[in-house]
């Protein structure tokens, strides 16, 4: 066996599989990110991108934002879903954190106008639920439109202090109302919606309930519109007052122009006066 | 001195096939241990870059690695390595049934040698190592690598011409 050497020099030369080779290469690259990243803030960050108890609160975290997030902007999170709470528990932060009274206005409005979307959402479900879901889907409907009546008395008391307050109604304190004048209609086109489903439903219930809030936000819209026009009258006595003032003012200053001109002229004629009665005495004491 | 670790990546790509070979032939070709010991051979030699003296070969420096890990890897596992798997290695070869049958009795018979000759030995053919290349890796002069090589290829030429 003289030759063992070449045989053994031919012996085949395998190659690192191609899954393998990635996942080496995976692993280099993280490491070369994480010592880039250590040495730009100059700081340890290995233990923290390396841990695993804080990769598994971060991930967490992540999924507890992550479902918050679809709980609060997905339209098919409905009364009776499981994250409908954590929606709702959003929206209160929401409310919250809204300071301003503008803020608290559009805040409030466009919850108001997100219940009712839910209450259309669950008014057409209805049309294809059982005896059971039916009288829970009634329930969750009477409570979205008493919730949404709530936040709506919210904005008409919130628009009535805002219009109490700023008596001369600058431009912005017009533009809430007209702003709440827009989604008073939608709020109504959205009772109408429910209104006609509850109707194809025979759903006396939701019907009855469209029809209170209906009344409500109606007398809530005359309440507005009795305030705004007390406001104009105050704005209106005030404009009075202010040019009777001024009326007054300009009245008096021609008067007493009247009365200088008077003066003058009433001067001017004794002057003339006693100037004649001067040349008559000099004529006198010349004869 | 600080490296820039992006140098790392070539270094990788030119000798993963190399540390894998010599994983694969160590542990009687079980390619998912080959490969996952070359996985941390390759994270054990990033994380020591910085260490790395380019005035030495890489090739040396990483076979280093890859030796003292292997010892450890038999430490820790003291597992016997299973034939079948050479056996079924040797099968998919572009060879003749002779040439593979004189192959697989020259591997056992090198496996069967005195730890210092089996892997003098194996790094000397199968991994086709300058002698001082071996000499870094095992961390001994030259001269008494080419001697121990001389030792070693005459013990299993006398075992092969034995056994024949």
């Amino acid at each position: 066996m003289e030759n063992f050497e070449k045989y053994l020099s031919s012996l085949p030369k395998a190659k690192l599989s191609p899954k393998a080779d990635r996942k080496i290469k995976f692993k280099l690259y993280r490491m070369i990110f994480i010592s880039k990243v250590e040495s730009f803030f100059d700081y340890n960050w290995k233990p923290i991108l390396m841990n695993k108890r804080l990769a598994v609160v971060f991930s967490v975290l992540t999924i507890f934002f992550a479902t918050s997030i679809y709980a609060y902007a997905s339209g098919n999170v409905l009364p009776g879903n499981r994250l409908y709470p954590l929606k709702l528990a959003i929206e209160k932060i929401e409310q919250k954190v809204a300071v301003s009274d503008s803020a608290k206005i559009a805040t409030n409005e466009k919850i108001s106008a997100r219940r009712l979307e839910e209450a259309v959402s669950l008014s057409k479900k209805n049309q294809t639920a059982n005896i059971v879901a039916t009288n829970k889907t009634n329930e969750n409907i009477k409570i979205n439109i008493n919730a949404e009546l709530s936040s709506h008395k919210a904005v008409v008391n919130s628009i009535l202090k805002l219009s109490n307050d700023n008596d001369k109604g600058s431009k912005s304190t017009e533009e809430i109302i007209n702003k709440a004048k827009i989604n008073d209609q939608k709020e109504v086109e959205y009772l109408n919606k429910i209104e006609e489903n509850a109707r194809l439903n025979k759903n006396e219930e939701v019907l009855q309930k469209v029809n209170e809030a209906k009344t409500i936000i109606t007398n809530e819209k005359y309440k507005r519109q009795e305030n705004n026009s007390e406001v104009q009258n105050k704005q209106l006595n005030n404009e009075n007052n202010n040019n009777y003032i001024k009326e007054n003012s300009s009245k008096n200053d021609s008067q007493n122009a009247d009365n200088r001109q008077g003066e003058n002229k009433r001067d001017n004629s004794s002057n003339r006066e006693s100037s004649d009665s001067r040349q008559s005495d000099n004529n006198r004491n010349s004869d | 001195m600080r490296k820039n670790k992006d140098d790392f990546i070539p270094y990788y790509n030119q000798f993963k096939d190399k540390i894998y070979n010599y994983f694969l032939y160590r542990v009687g070709f079980d390619k998912a241990v080959a490969e996952d010991l070359t996985s941390e051979v390759f994270v054990k030699a990033f994380k020591n870059f910085d260490g790395f003296d380019e005035a030495k070969k890489f090739q040396s420096w990483i076979y280093m690695i890859a030796h003292n890990h292997l010892v450890n890897h038999y430490k820790s596992a003291k597992r016997d390595v299973p034939l079948e798997l050479m056996e079924n290695f040797l099968q998919y070869l572009d060879k003749d049934a002779e040439e593979k049958y004189e192959l697989e009795r020259i591997l056992k018979i090198i496996r069967c040698m005195e730890e210092k000759d089996k892997e003098i030995l194996q790094l000397k053919l199968v991994d086709e190592l300058s002698n001082q290349e071996i000499a870094d890796i095992l961390e001994k002069e030259e001269g008494a690598i080419r001697t121990q090589i001389s030792r070693s290829i005459s013990k299993l030429r006398e075992i092969l011409n034995n056994k024949t």
